[in-house]
């Protein structure tokens, strides 16, 4: 039976239909089509479907949607402002730590997270707090690299 | 999955909605656990009831006797809360070696101990710190030793239409007592334990143990207590061959099962160095590495 959600994304406000069982990753996809969030593994365990919710990181594949209404929810597309990236998004590109693609959004989100909490990270903080997200092409070492490049430009803005 | 969502608003509307639907509905609370089953099959309940518009479930309160956990808390805000870095470190600590950061923002303490994995990592730190859960339903309100809760894989003492709304943690073992929780995984991070032991001492002087317990998790269908070993270093003054002692018991109280991730043989020799190590850092002020 679908049902009515309001559903606060990337700062607007979005008043979807649909099944009570739909999950927030399929409605963001779906409904709202925002398909920068990926569907890997709809378990919990790739973190591809990674989502910001009242700023802190969640598989959005692991909660209903209508569970998500009144909460802050941020996609990556939320994360630059227009087409001016993101610091951390600009690291990326920069350092390499983009191959396929598939788990940066999540990537991203996750580093977003830690900086805006812990704007000047070790290595080790950094592989904690993506240790959620999965990546099959890079190794890891340039995303790392990619965070604390990030953090270093952040805090020299700040400044 | 096909189920009914119902989002009750009291305790009271809970156990009416599971009196009226049973077997046939499922309290939803973090969904880490659930939906997972939802999504494999493993179960199909055609009512979900959300439990997380429940005030009563949610709050922490240190009294003068003990420390209440609200079975809403999120792993992660025990991971992070200075309220728990301050007053039950090692729950802080075992927390922060669960799942993923993202896992642990919607998981919560009342779905580790409800949910009954052999290899729930809150079980054993939480069976050695004496805890009891309090649980709620038609029958009214009662209260039991966690240690007593589990009767199987996934399967608990939980009567139906009862609902978990929290533990209490005494503040004796946390103020007179130390304790750690032991864990060894395939992956440093976001993996189940392969084995989990925690150990909690009481020590008086001159290194002479007072009251030991050893609890081990994922060697058994339910957590267990290495009694045998616990009684003989109780009254004994630590050295290493009484930690080596103890380890070979408690090895001995675990019942491992050969399976995907190890085999049972393995997860002895885990065990016995884990018990070991956790003796040893408890007591001695040593860190091994891995757990």
């Amino acid at each position: 039976m679908k049902t009515k959600m309001i559903l606060n994304v990337n700062g607007e406000t979005h008043e979807v239909w649909a099944e009570v069982e739909t999950t927030l990753l399929d409605v963001i996809r779906d409904h709202l089509g925002l398909t920068g969030t990926k569907k890997g593994c709809d378990e919990g365990d790739c973190g591809a479907c990674t989502v910001l919710m009242d700023g802190a990181i969640v598989n959005s594949c692991m909660m209903l949607a209508v569970e998500a209404q009144n909460r802050e929810i941020v996609t990556i597309e939320g994360v630059s402002e227009g087409n001016k990236l993101h610091p951390i998004q600009k690291a990326f590109v920069e350092q390499g730590a983009v191959q396929c693609g598939f788990c940066t959004p999540g990537m991203v989100l996750s580093a977003k997270a830690l900086l805006d909490e812990n704007n000047n990270p070790t290595e080790r903080e950094i592989r904690e707090a993506i240790s959620g997200n999965l990546c099959r092409c890079t190794g890891y070492s340039k995303i790392i690299e990619a965070v604390s490049t990030a953090a270093l430009t952040m805090n020299n803005k700040a400044k | 999955m096909k189920f009914s969502y119902h989002k009750p608003q009291t305790v009271d509307e809970v156990i009416s909605l599971l009196e009226v639907h049973a077997e046939k509905a499922r309290v939803l609370a973090g969904g880490t656990d659930l939906l997972l089953q939802l999504k494999r099959k493993i179960t199909s309940p055609e009512h979900l009831i959300s439990v997380k518009e429940l005030q009563e479930l949610r709050g922490v309160e240190k009294t003068s006797e003990s420390i209440k956990v609200g079975a809403l808390t999120t792993l992660s805000a025990l991971e992070k809360d200075n309220f728990f870095r301050d007053e039950c470190p090692v729950l802080a600590e075992t927390a922060s070696k669960m799942a993923s950061p993202q896992i642990r923002q919607l998981a919560t303490v009342g779905g580790n101990i409800c949910n009954s994995s052999p290899s729930a990592d809150l079980l054993p730190p939480l069976i050695a710190l004496g805890t009891k859960v309090n649980l709620i339903g038609g029958q009214g309100e009662r209260t039991m030793l966690l240690e007593e809760f589990f009767t199987g894989p996934g399967e608990n003492k939980m009567k139906k239409g009862e609902v978990l709304t929290g533990i209490t943690i005494p503040r004796s073992s946390l103020e007179e007592s130390k304790v750690c929780y032991m864990r060894h995984s395939i992956r440093q991070g976001h993996d189940i334990a392969l084995v989990g032991v925690a150990v909690m001492v009481k020590m008086a002087d001159d290194n002479q143990v007072e009251d030991a317990k050893i609890v081990m998790g994922a060697v058994a269908p339910t957590p267990v207590r290495a009694l045998e070993a616990e009684d003989v270093i109780k009254g004994e003054i630590a050295s290493e061959a009484l930690f080596i002692k103890a380890a070979q018991l408690a090895t001995a109280a675990a019942s491992p099962i050969d399976d995907l991730r190890a085999s049972a043989s393995y997860r002895r020799q885990i065990v016995n160095t884990l018990v070991y190590r956790g003796l040893e850092k408890l007591i001695f002020g040593k860190q091994g590495m891995s757990a």
